[in-house]
């Protein structure tokens, strides 16, 4: 399950919002919200999968219908399955980047275009006296990494691009990433899933220690600027400041991440722990999961990325290069910083391929509710629920590719990686932690505990944790009300990209609902009252 | 770095890895 948990939000997402919000000023409402709605929503879905896989079910339109009798359960549940389909539509083509940074680090590519290319602007690999690189805007939009990463993507017009002519390498890449999900799908849980992750996180463990050691061994890269270090870096984004702590756009973005970070709200929880049998635990389980993910993110997701950027490129500029997003980060950022090192070529590919395996996983994962939805609902073979799933992906996933600089996928990542995953967690709290029962819910979750869940969590999952995402879901919204909702300043020619990405996701959703009510008329094997 | 930042980080470097640890070991010990 920690392979679900830890994905790219661990080595990007995470550093880019502590160096965004104030480092330390971000680790306390990071931390409070991992104990008040993390580790919680952690607990509750994990048991909710448990309880469902004993009448069968994987997946929550089944799921919900044993909890909460109504017939709007089941359609409630379909949210379970469309949403991770959605979200690894566009999740596995930026691990398809990583897979093809992965590649282009060992072939010297993006070297070779660093090379060839006029080197980073003084300011910021080097600035000159009195140089105020805080106040730049975009300290790396003339690097030249970013036009690699643009041209890769296929952002920059066609007349200008100098690495890449076409899209193709982009889409060949995706391909090989929807493949290779596909057939790790195909093998099964214990087959395909287990032996992925069997494989992928001791790689993943041992490439991020290697990079914190290197990191931490990089020091002081330029004696005459000692404020360019890792342990300039490391006190940034360690420093309480308790002052933040009134922020409230912090505690959203700590929230937030924390949700992310856990992979709530997908479905895919739910669907690995209806393997669970009856009297299994859930709650030990639960908190190994979140504690083996902070684990990756805080001790070492925190101690790679921003301090070595303090040390390369300062501290001011290394915000302004987080607030251009986690890609400029970890594509932009970190390949220039791994060309100064001796045998960078091997910390580039492996901090590349480190991205690929949180990757991997977590794709592998949210692929699971819509595999298992066919085979438990429609009798599907693994192979051919596999197939159908690969095939939606790249339906799905062909606009994102081809539409990149329209923003379609910034559409997906707000409805479906920022709105929907609220909204169905509110949906399983309310269904769960009140429709069927404060204690019935409490009962499940103590039952064949490893440790002893303090009462206090009751309280926390029934009042606290709805309160947390109605806020979050609030928040949000307002914040992106202007430029992603209204699509405010968004180039007209773009509308009709972006209504499309809007429509396909509305379209997915529907037939989400239709699959559900099918499925429930074809049924005659369950109970009667499932078939509402 | 400052003190307060060494402790913070410590503290919260400790505190992760010794309940993510605790974690696997009584999972692995069932």
């Amino acid at each position: 399950m920690a392979g679900n948990a830890i994905g790219l939000g661990n080595f990007l997402r995470f550093p880019r919002l502590a160096a965004q919000y104030g480092g330390g000023a971000f680790m306390i409402p990071y931390l409070v919200a991992l104990v008040l709605l993390g580790i919680p929503l952690m607990w509750l879905e994990w048991t909710m999968g448990r309880y469902g896989g004993q009448f069968g079910h994987s997946t929550t339109p089944g799921m919900f219908c044993h909890m909460w009798r109504s017939p709007a359960a089941k359609y409630l549940g379909s949210l379970g399955v469309s949403l991770p389909l959605l979200f690894v539509a566009y999740y596995t083509y930026i691990e398809s980047w990583t897979l093809a940074y992965s590649y282009f680090a060992v072939t010297g590519q993006y070297a070779g275009a660093i090379a060839v290319d006029s080197p980073p602007p003084p300011s910021i690999a080097n600035p000159a006296a009195g140089a105020k690189p805080a106040t730049l805007k975009d300290p790396l939009a003339a690097a030249p990494t970013n036009q690699f990463l643009r041209d890769y993507q296929g952002v920059t017009p066609p007349a200008e691009r100098r690495s890449f002519s076409t899209l193709l390498p982009a889409i060949i890449f995706w391909l090989i990433a929807v493949g290779l999900n596909c057939w790790i799908i195909s093998r099964g849980i214990s087959g395909g899933v287990e032996r992925l992750a069997k494989v992928a996180m001791p790689l993943l463990f041992l490439f991020a220690l290697v990079l914190v050691v290197r990191v931490l061994a990089f020091g002081t890269p330029d004696p005459s600027q000692p404020g360019r270090s890792v342990w300039a870096g490391l006190n940034y984004v360690w420093e309480p400041n308790f002052t933040a702590l009134g922020d409230f756009e912090v505690w959203l973005a700590a929230a937030g991440q924390v949700f992310f970070t856990l992979s709530i709200g997908t479905g895919t929880i739910q669907c690995y722990a209806s393997y669970l049998r009856k009297d299994e635990d859930c709650a030990l389980t639960g908190l190994t999961t979140a504690a083996t993910n902070e684990f990756a993110e805080v001790v070492l997701g925190g101690t790679i990325a921003i301090p070595i950027a303090v040390a390369v490129f300062g501290l001011a500029a290394t915000q302004a290069i987080a607030k251009q997003g986690s890609f400029n980060l970890g594509f932009v950022a970190m390949p220039i910083i791994f060309e100064q090192m001796p045998a960078g070529f091997l910390f580039a590919t492996l901090w590349f391929l480190l991205l690929f395996f949180a990757g991997i996983t977590s794709s592998v994962a949210l692929s699971q509710p819509l595999v298992a939805f066919l085979q438990d609902e429609f009798g599907f073979s693994r192979r051919a629920a596999a197939a159908v799933c690969g095939a939606v992906m790249i339906v799905l996933g062909l606009p994102i590719a081809l539409w990149l600089k329209t923003g379609y996928m910034d559409q997906y990542d707000f409805w479906i990686g920022t709105v929907g995953l609220v909204v169905f967690s509110l949906v399983e709290v309310l269904i769960f932690a009140w429709a069927f029962g404060g204690e019935n819910m409490w009962h499940e979750l103590r039952r064949g505990a490893d440790i002893r869940i303090p009462r206090i969590f009751y309280y926390v999952i029934r009042y606290v944790v709805p309160v947390y995402l109605a806020i979050l879901l609030v928040g949000w919204t307002l914040q992106s009300l202007g430029d992603v909702i209204l699509l405010k300043g968004v180039d007209q020619a773009y509308h009709k990209h972006l209504w499309l990405a809007r429509g396909t996701i509305a379209a997915v959703m529907a037939a989400g609902l239709l699959l559900v009510r099918v499925a429930w008329k074809r049924r005659g094997r369950f109970r009667p009252e499932e078939l509402q | 770095m400052t003190f307060s930042a060494l402790t913070f980080m410590f503290l919260t470097w400790t505190g992760v890895t010794a309940g993510a640890g605790w974690c696997l070991v009584r999972l692995l010990r069932k």
